[in-house]
């Protein structure tokens, strides 16, 4: 079996399915939505010290990984649907590159998609911060637009992972929103926890966005971990989808 | 698993060396049945025209666009049935293919699969019925307990597990009974007058009605069929029997 074809085949998987598009699409318009709120309502001298302009633009990178994460689970539940997995194994028998495919069409389209909406959540905060606002040349500017890409594509795939260990989209959404969007914002990065904390895949890996005044991980080593967190998870979903009858 | 000698999970397209129906229609409900068959296409190399012909072929291409979702029971089984067309592969697996077909389904299925087997292909056809069995198989293979309890033709195997049966009516039984008893034979009324000669042919009865003078009104010949052939072999190994409760078993 060729790698080309299985991709081929696991392309139309997800964009004949209406609610991976949807979430799909959300990813960029509550990213730059809810960034442009921020942005906009921006108050000159508002908190002038700590004030970091270009991770203003990703204020609204919480809602839009919640798509991301929608959209790797959903690649994935879609298969555990309707007994639809054992066909798709007896089309592609080899477990290693149907999951390695699937997980590498989430991966790409998640960096494509995030890179998308790094770019043009960037250009509108920017344009709407007025005379706060920073260009693309500005410093660790063009790494948040590539880290948003990364930051976005790594979550997906890691969404994929858990989904093909639990098999439902109910139980890998009750697993990961919580687990991505609340544990950090909730504890804050102010407290001792955040010593922990930072370490989660989310913290980890939005280091990468700031460019002033961060208490957690720096932006590559940041990145890292959350790659680190997406490997753990994927290769637990693989030990799963290759033990478990389909 | 091998398929042909080859084993199916290193086959570089699995496809187009076996298809399988499994449960009907493994499908997402989300998905049309054309976009769920493109991407099975896509995988094993299978040209594009193959779509079309498959949902041709099992009726489905005025309903190609419609989501799986929408599909009766008939439907998905129509559709896993063209998902395993699809390689035109010569080794056909389906998995009870009646399943849910109405009547005209049925007829449809079972011309279908004799076609398949009449271009040279090998159709493994399982189900538990008995009388779609008896019109579409000519090979025969019984499991029970995951044991193998026969793999034979399906005529040797119906005469090996059976025993002929005669019918018959009568206006004189007593003396049916007495030419009966002649020569060995026992047979009883089934309640509305006919009455059942078991292992004999409806020829001999036929013969020996003749010889002694009794006037027979009708005689007909059942062979046994495959299901009571069935039954017999397989009645040690059952798994879940329903038990009688008055007998106790």
């Amino acid at each position: 079996m060729n790698v080309t074809a299985v991709l081929r085949s696991e392309w139309p998987k997800v964009h004949t399915v209406r609610a991976t598009l949807i979430a799909l699409a959300c990813v960029p318009l509550a990213t730059a939505g809810f960034s442009a709120l921020a942005c906009a309502s921006h108050e000159p001298g508002d908190g002038a010290v700590d004030f970091d302009p270009v991770h203003s633009s990703y204020f609204g990178l919480s809602f839009g990984q919640l798509a991301a994460l929608c959209s790797g689970v959903l690649v994935v539940t879609g298969e555990y649907k309707g007994g639809a997995l054992r066909m798709s194994l007896a089309a592609v028998p080899r477990r290693g590159l149907f999951y390695g495919c699937k997980l590498a069409v989430v991966g790409g389209l998640g960096l494509a998609v995030g890179t998308a909406t790094g770019l043009v959540s960037f250009l509108v905060g920017q344009a709407l911060l007025g005379e706060y606002g920073m260009g693309l040349g500005a410093p660790g500017a063009s790494r948040a637009v590539l880290g948003c890409g990364l930051y976005l594509g790594l979550i997906a795939v890691l969404a994929s992972g858990v989904a093909t260990v639990l098999r439902g989209p109910v139980a890998a959404l009750d697993l990961l929103v919580p687990l991505l969007t609340f544990v950090q914002p909730v504890l804050g990065t102010g407290s001792p926890v955040f010593r922990v904390t930072r370490f989660l895949p989310d913290a980890a890996g939005q280091g990468v966005l700031h460019t002033t005044l961060w208490a957690g991980l720096v932006p590559w080593p940041g990145l890292a971990v959350l790659a680190a967190w997406t490997l753990l998870l994927a290769a637990a979903g693989w030990r799963a989808l290759e033990r478990r009858d389909a | 698993m091998t398929v042909g000698g080859r084993p199916y999970r290193s086959a570089p397209r699995p496809l187009r060396l076996a298809g399988a129906l499994l449960d009907a229609g493994a499908a997402l409900g989300a998905r049309t049945a054309r976009d769920h068959l493109r991407c099975l296409a896509y995988s094993n190399d299978i040209p594009h025209r193959r779509i079309a012909e498959v949902l041709a072929e099992t009726g489905l291409d005025a309903v190609a666009r419609r989501r799986v979702g929408t599909f009766s029971l008939g439907m998905r089984q129509r559709l896993g049935i063209a998902a395993a067309l699809l390689g035109d592969p010569p080794v056909l697996m389906l998995d009870e293919p009646t399943n849910g077909l109405d009547p005209e389904g049925i007829v449809w299925i079972r011309e279908l699969l004799r076609r398949l087997a009449a271009d040279g292909r090998t159709v493994l056809v399982s189900s538990h019925l008995m009388g779609e069995i008896t019109r579409t198989a000519d090979h025969l293979v019984v499991l029970g307990r995951g044991r193998l309890l026969a793999d034979t033709p399906m005529t040797a195997f119906i005469a090996a597990h059976s025993s002929p049966r005669a019918y018959l009516r009568t206006t004189e039984p007593e003396r049916l009974c007495d030419v009966l008893a002649s020569v060995g034979f026992a047979g009883a009324p089934d309640g509305d007058g006919r009455w059942c000669l078991p292992d004999v042919t409806a020829a001999r009865v036929g013969e020996l009605a003749a010889t002694g003078g009794v006037p027979l009104l009708e005689l007909t010949y059942a062979p046994v069929s495959l299901e009571e052939a069935y039954l017999r072999l397989t009645a040690d190994v059952t798994q879940y029997a329903a038990r009688n409760p008055a007998t106790g078993g």
